[in-house]
C-alpha cells in the first residue's frame, strides 16, 4: 500500500509539514516501533554470525551442519530457509522440503563474494529485496563462514520475509495508536507495508505510477533519513483522495545498508464517506453463502469475460452492502475485485494478511476441495479498509478459477498476536529439530506431556500423519489415534485436510474455529503447521479469543 | 479515334490470375474461421444457457455434498451416478424431486490426494448423461 500511496501522490503544491501536535505524537510512536525492528535484525545478525562461527571447520556431510540450520530457523520466525552457500555461490546445504532440497548444487539468487563481505569489514550483510523464483519476496542475512586459519569458505544465509519481521509490530502499532508503517530502501524499493502484494515495487519508477506529481513523497523520504510530511493520496481501494501525516525514520544496518521506515495516521482512511448501506454487518452466513451461489450460477450460465465484467461492476447486481464477489485463477491472478480494480490482473498468491496468513492460497485450498468457508484478515471497505477478520465463502467455477464473497465478523475482535505468532513458529520449528536428535515415540510423548519442557504456555501442539491419524493434541487427548480428516467444524470446515496440503507444501498459517473441550464449543484459533517427518507434521496453534 | 488497347502479357496474366485466387482464398478462410467462431460461441452460449443439471460438488469432512442448482432437465432427474478416481464401483444415489442437495456420507473416508470425480446423471427417460467432471483435492 505505500506503493498505492506514493503512486496516488497528486499535484500538491502546497505541501506542509505535519502539524506540531500530530507530530509529537505519530514520533513518540516511531520511537517506540523503530527500536523493535532494529532489536529483531540484530538478534538475526548475531544469531547466524553465531552459527557461521559454530560451523568453522565443520564439512557439508557433517550432521552437524543439519542440526545448525534447524536451529537457526527455530530461532528466526521470520526465516523461509537457512543454506549454506559456497565461494563458488552455489548453494551446499539448505533446510526445507524435499522439493527445497532439489536447489542443493544450485546458484543461490544473491552472489555476494568474499570483496563484498571485506568491505562490509566481515560483518553480516542485508541484500536487497528479492523475490525468488518460487515467488517468495524478501530480503537475506549473509554471514561469512571461515576457517580456523582464516580461509574464507562461504556463507551462511537466512531468506527473511519482511512481511513476518513487520507485521507483529505493525500489528501492536495499529491496536495501541492507530498507526501504520511502509518501509523503503533507499533505491525506492518498498519492503513493508500492510499490502504485502507491493512488496517489492520501486515506489520512485514503478509503472503503476501514472500521475505526474510535482511532488514526489518518495523521493524526500529517499533523499532524507529523517522528515515529516502530510500529502494527498489516494485510499487503499483507490476510491478517492484525502490527507496523510508520515514521519519517518532511518534504521542503518554496519554494511551500510539503511531502511526508511515511514509512520502514517489514518486520518484519509477514516475520513471515507462510507455509504450507509455499507456502513453495518447485516448478512448471515447463510445468506454470504447464497449470494455466491447466486454468482456460481451467473458464471455458469455465461461466458466467463460476461461473469467477470459483472463481478467487477461496482453498481451491478453482485454487490449488496458489504458483500461482493471477487474471482482468482487457480494461480492467485486477480480476476475480480470490485473495490480493488487496480489489482485485477495482479499475483497475488503471496499476500500475506498482517499476521502472515497467505489468504488467496488459503481460499486457493479450499477452492480444490470444492469450495467451503475460509478465515482471512482483509480490507474492510465499510470500514475505512481498516483489516477486520473476514469469513469468506469460495466455490470453484471449474478447475482453472474460483470465486468467493465474504462477511466481516462484527464481533470478532482479536488481540494482536505478534509475539505468539513467533513463539508458536519457533516451537513447532523446534519439533522440527527435535525430530533429527530424538526417536519420534519419545518426541510424540513429550508433546503429549502437559509438563515436558517443550510446552509453551497459550499454545496447544499437535502432531498428525499424512494419512490423518492424530499422534498429538494437547487440547483434547482423548482424541489421540483418531483419524481427524472427517472431523468438521460447525462451518464444515476440516482443519485435517486443510492442514495437510499445506504441510506438505512446506508449513504455513490458517485460522480456523476448533472445538474447545473445556468451554465445550468452537473458538477461533491460528493454526502453524510444518512438515517434520516423511509421515508426519507438526502444529501449534494459539486461541486468537 | 483510334482506340489502342494494350497487350497483356502471358507473365502480367499469371500475376494477375495469382492475385485473383490468393484474394478468394483468403476471403474463403477468413470466411470460414469467422463462420466457426460464431458456430462454436454459438455452442457454447447455448450449453451455457441450458444446462441438463447445474450442480456442485464439495469435501466436507468425509462426506461428498452435491449441490443442485437447477437447469433444463432437473425434474427429470432421477439419479446421480459419482466415481472417484481410484475407486471400483460407481455410487449411485436417488435424487428426491427437488432435491436441493445430495449427501455421500463417508464417500471421502480415507481419501487423500488429488482424485478426479466424476458425475453421472440418470434421467427418467433412462438417459445417463455427465453432469460434471472436477478434480478434488482430498488433502
Amino acid at each position: 500500500m505505500a506503493f498505492i500511496i506514493v503512486a496516488g501522490i497528486v499535484t500538491h503544491p502546497d505541501v506542509v509539514s505535519v502539524s506540531d501536535e500530530k507530530y509529537a505524537g505519530m514520533h513518540g510512536a516511531l520511537d517506540e516501533f523503530t527500536p523493535t525492528i532494529e532489536e529483531d535484525m540484530n538478534e538475526i545478525f548475531s544469531l547466524t554470525e553465531a552459527t557461521a562461527r559454530n560451523l568453522s571447520g565443520v564439512s557439508m556431510g557433517d550432521s552437524s551442519v543439519e542440526l545448525a540450520l534447524l536451529q537457526l530457523r527455530r530461532d528466526i520466525p521470520a526465516s523461509y530457509d537457512t543454506y549454506i552457500v559456497d565461494t563458488n555461490n552455489t548453494i551446499q546445504a539448505i533446510t526445507g522440503t524435499s522439493e527445497e532440497q532439489k536447489s542443493v548444487g544450485t546458484q543461490s539468487c544473491a552472489n555476494i563474494t568474499e570483496e563484498d563481505l571485506k568491505s562490509s569489514k566481515n560483518t553480516s550483510i542485508v541484500t536487497s529485496f528479492y523475490t525468488c523464483n518460487d515467488g517468495k519476496k524478501g530480503i537475506i542475512v549473509i554471514a561469512p563462514i571461515y576457517e580456523a586459519n582464516g580461509t574464507y569458505t562461504g556463507t551462511i544465509r537466512v531468506s527473511l520475509d519482511t512481511a513476518y519481521l513487520f507485521s507483529g509490530a505493525v500489528d501492536q502499532l495499529r491496536s495501541d495508536y492507530g498507526y501504520t508503517i511502509w518501509s523503503i530502501q533507499q533505491d525506492g524499493c518498498l519492503i513493508y507495508y500492510e499490502d504485502t502484494e507491493l512488496l517489492g515495487k520501486n515506489t520512485l519508477n514503478n509503472e503503476i505510477y501514472t500521475e505526474e506529481s510535482s511532488f514526489n513523497v518518495a523521493q524526500l523520504v529517499t533523499e532524507k533519513p529523517e522528515g515529516n510530511i502530510s500529502y494527498v493520496f489516494y485510499n487503499v481501494g483507490w476510491v478517492e483522495k484525502g490527507l496523510i501525516n508520515a514521519v519517518w525514520d532511518t534504521i542503518s544496518f554496519p554494511d551500510g545498508t539503511e531502511w526508511r521506515i515511514v509512520l502514517t495516521d489514518d486520518i484519509s482512511i477514516n475520513n471515507i464517506d462510507i455509504d450507509n448501506e455499507h456502513s453495518s454487518s447485516q448478512f448471515t452466513t447463510s445468506e454470504l453463502r447464497t449470494f455466491v451461489e447466486k454468482a456460481y450460477v451467473y458464471a455458469q450460465t455465461h461466458t466467463k469475460e460476461e461473469a467477470l465484467k459483472a463481478f467487477n461492476d461496482r453498481n451491478g447486481e453482485f454487490i449488496n452492502g458489504e458483500l461482493y464477489i471477487f474471482a482468482y485463477d487457480i494461480n492467485g491472478t486477480t480476476l475480480a475485485l470490485p473495490y480493488q480494480t487496480q489489482l485485477v490482473g495482479i499475483n497475488r498468491l503471496q499476500a500475506e494478511d498482517i499476521t502472515g496468513v497467505k489468504f488467496v492460497q488459503r481460499e486457493i485450498a479450499r477452492t480444490e476441495q470444492g469450495g467451503g468457508y475460509v478465515y482471512c484478515q482483509y480490507p474492510n471497505p465499510a470500514k475505512g479498509f481498516a483489516r477486520e477478520l473476514k469469513f469468506a465463502y469460495v466455490m470453484p467455477i471449474n478447475n482453472n478459477w474460483f470465486i468467493g464473497a465474504g462477511l466481516y465478523m462484527d464481533n470478532t475482535s482479536f488481540e494482536p498476536c505478534g509475539d505468539m505468532r513467533n513463539k508458536m513458529i519457533s516451537q513447532v520449528r523446534n519439533f522440527q529439530y527435535l525430530s533429527k536428535i530424538m526417536p519420534e515415540d519419545e518426541l510424540i510423548s513429550m508433546l503429549n506431556n502437559p509438563n515436558s519442557s517443550i510446552q509453551v504456555d497459550g499454545l496447544y501442539p499437535f502432531a498428525s500423519t499424512y494419512s490423518g491419524t492424530i499422534l498429538s493434541y494437547v487440547m483434547d487427548p482423548s482424541v489421540i489415534g483418531n483419524n481427524h480428516l472427517g472431523y468438521v467444524n460447525s462451518y464444515g470446515m476440516s482443519i485435517g485436510r486443510e492442514a495437510i496440503p499445506l504441510a506438505q507444501s512446506g508449513g504455513g498459517l490458517i485460522y480456523s474455529l476448533v472445538w474447545d473441550p473445556e468451554l465445550e464449543r468452537d473458538v477461533y484459533v491460528l493454526i502453524y503447521v510444518e512438515p517434520v517427518t516423511e509421515d508426519t507434521y507438526y502444529g501449534s496453534m494459539i486461541i486468537l479469543e | 479515334m483510334v482506340i489502342r488497347y494494350k497487350k497483356t502479357t502471358q507473365r502480367q496474366k499469371h500475376f494477375i490470375m495469382a492475385i485473383i485466387l490468393s484474394t478468394a482464398v483468403i476471403i474463403i478462410l477468413v470466411g470460414g474461421v469467422f463462420t466457426s467462431l460464431f458456430l462454436s460461441s454459438y455452442v457454447i452460449e447455448k450449453s451455457l444457457e441450458d444446462p441438463d443439471v447445474l450442480l456442485h460438488l464439495n469435501i466436507v469432512g468425509d462426506d461428498i455434498v452435491v449441490e443442485i442448482y437447477g437447469g433444463r432437465r432437473v425434474n427429470e432427474l432421477v439419479l446421480l451416478s459419482m466415481h472417484i478416481e481410484g475407486q471400483e464401483s460407481h455410487v449411485v444415489i436417488d435424487v428426491p424431486h427437488g432435491a436441493r442437495d445430495v449427501v455421500y456420507y463417508q464417500a471421502a473416508s480415507g481419501l487423500t490426494g488429488s482424485r478426479m470425480v466424476e458425475m453421472r446423471g440418470i434421467f427418467s427417460n433412462g438417459e445417463d448423461k455427465l453432469l460434471s467432471l472436477i478434480t478434488l483435492k482430498f488433502t
